[in-house]
C-alpha cells in the first residue's frame, strides 16, 4: 500500500526530457517539440503547448448565490454560464487579477479573496495553470467594462448549479471546478 | 459588429503547426465591441475519456509523472478516444490498460471543455461502482503506482497539490459534492 500523501517518484517512471525545440512563440503562448523517452524505452518528439501566464477564476458567493456571466466562446462555439476569469497580467498578483476580472466582467467589486486551489486543465498537452479565488462579499460599481465577454450578469442560486451542469448550460472546466468546489464545501 | 449579438464572429483561420495530435492556429476573429484580431487556438482533434471508479468510498487512481508540466499527480485513468470507439469503450479500455482493473458498467458522468479560451478539446468522464482485477497494467508508461484512494483523503490531496490536473480534479469535486 502506497501512502497517497507520500508516494514514490522513481527515476524509471519519469518521462525523461532530452531536449526541446521551439516551433512557435508569442507573447501569449508557444509550442515546443520535446525529445522525450518513456519508461518502456520508446523515444519520440511530443508537442508541449506553453503558456506565459496563469489564468484565474473568481468565485463570489453572497446569500447562497454565485456571481456568473453568460457568454459565447468562439473556440468550441458554445454559450455558457461562467464565473469571471482571465489571464494574470505580467507582474500582477493573482489575487488582484481575480478581483480585477470580476469587476471588469460583472461590474461588481468583490471583497477580500482567498485562494482555493490550482490545477493544470490539460496536463497532457499544455503547461497552462488555472487558479481559483473566492470572495464572500461584493458591491456593485456599475455595468461591466468588458464588452467582449459578458452578455448577461446574474447571481445564480447555488441550488440551481448542478441542474445547470446537467442541462448543458455550464460547459467549461474552470467554472465546473468552481461549482463543485463551492458545493462540496457547503 | 457580430452577426449574432454577443457572439465572436470567425472570418478565417490559418495554421502555424499541424500534426496527427494537434494543431496551432491563428483565427481571424471579430468581437462584439467591433475589435478584429488574430486569436491563438490550439486544436486537439481527438476527445479524451476517463473512468471514475468508486467502490466502498474509495477511488481507483494512478500516480504518474507528466513531462509537460514536470509534475507528479494522482490521476484517474484516461486517454484518447480511438476512431470508431465510444466514450464508454475508450474509458473502460484506458482503465484496464493503465490499472489492470476492468470497470463494471459505466454511466456518463461529466463532459466539458477544459480550457475553452485557448484549447479546442473535450473531456468526458464515465463513472462505475464496481471493478474486477484482471491482471497487471499493460501500459507501462503511465502509472508508477495504482491505489484505491479514500474519498475522505481527496480534499487534503487537492490542498497539498497531489491532485492538480483538471481531468481528475473536476469529477472528483463533483463526486465530493454528491451530485
Amino acid at each position: 500500500m502506497v501512502d497517497p500523501f507520500d508516494p514514490p517518484t522513481p527515476e524509471r517512471a519519469v518521462w525523461a526530457v532530452h531536449g526541446s525545440r521551439s516551433v512557435y512563440h508569442s507573447w501569449w503562448c508557444g509550442l515546443d517539440l520535446v525529445d522525450v523517452s518513456v519508461p518502456s524505452g520508446r523515444r519520440f518528439e511530443h508537442e508541449a503547448v506553453r503558456f506565459e501566464h496563469p489564468a484565474v477564476g473568481t468565485v463570489v458567493v453572497v446569500d447562497d448565490a454565485l456571481l456568473m456571466i453568460w457568454r459565447h466562446r468562439m473556440i468550441p462555439d458554445t454559450w455558457g454560464w461562467e464565473i469571471p476569469a482571465g489571464v494574470v497580467d505580467p507582474g500582477e498578483d493573482p489575487a488582484d487579477a481575480a478581483r480585477r476580472e470580476a469587476l471588469e466582467e460583472t461590474g461588481w467589486a468583490c471583497g477580500p479573496v482567498e485562494f482555493r486551489c490550482r490545477w493544470h486543465p490539460s496536463s497532457g498537452t499544455s503547461d497552462q495553470e488555472f487558479q481559483l479565488f473566492a470572495a464572500a462579499s461584493a458591491e456593485r460599481q456599475g455595468d461591466p467594462s468588458e464588452l467582449d465577454e459578458t452578455v448577461e450578469v446574474a447571481w445564480v442560486p447555488l441550488d440551481d448549479l448542478a441542474e445547470l451542469v446537467a442541462a448543458g448550460r455550464i460547459v467549461d472546466g474552470l467554472t465546473m471546478v468552481a461549482v463543485w468546489n463551492t458545493l462540496a464545501a457547503r | 459588429m457580430s452577426a449574432v449579438p454577443g457572439e465572436w464572429t470567425v472570418h478565417g483561420e490559418r495554421s502555424i503547426y499541424d500534426s496527427e495530435w494537434m494543431s496551432m492556429r491563428l483565427v481571424d476573429v471579430e468581437t462584439p465591441s467591433g475589435a478584429r484580431f488574430e486569436h491563438h487556438v490550439v486544436r486537439v482533434p481527438a476527445e479524451a475519456a476517463a473512468t471514475l471508479v468508486v467502490v466502498d468510498e474509495k477511488v481507483l487512481m494512478i500516480w504518474r509523472h507528466r513531462f509537460v508540466t514536470d509534475t507528479w499527480c494522482w490521476e484517474l485513468p484516461a486517454g484518447r478516444i480511438d476512431p470508431g470507439e465510444t466514450v464508454a469503450e475508450a474509458a473502460a479500455r484506458e482503465c484496464r490498460e493503465e490499472t489492470g482493473w476492468r470497470p463494471g458498467p459505466t454511466t456518463p458522468f461529466l463532459s466539458w471543455h477544459p480550457a475553452n479560451g485557448s484549447i479546442d478539446l473535450t473531456f468526458h468522464v464515465e463513472r462505475a461502482t464496481e471493478a474486477t482485477h484482471v491482471g497487471d497494467p499493460t501500459d507501462l508508461d503511465e502509472a508508477a503506482a495504482i491505489e484505491w484512494i479514500p474519498l475522505d483523503d481527496i480534499p487534503a490531496l487537492i490542498r497539498d497539490g497531489e491532485i492538480a490536473d483538471g481531468f481528475t480534479l473536476t469529477p472528483l469535486l463533483a463526486e465530493l459534492a454528491g451530485v
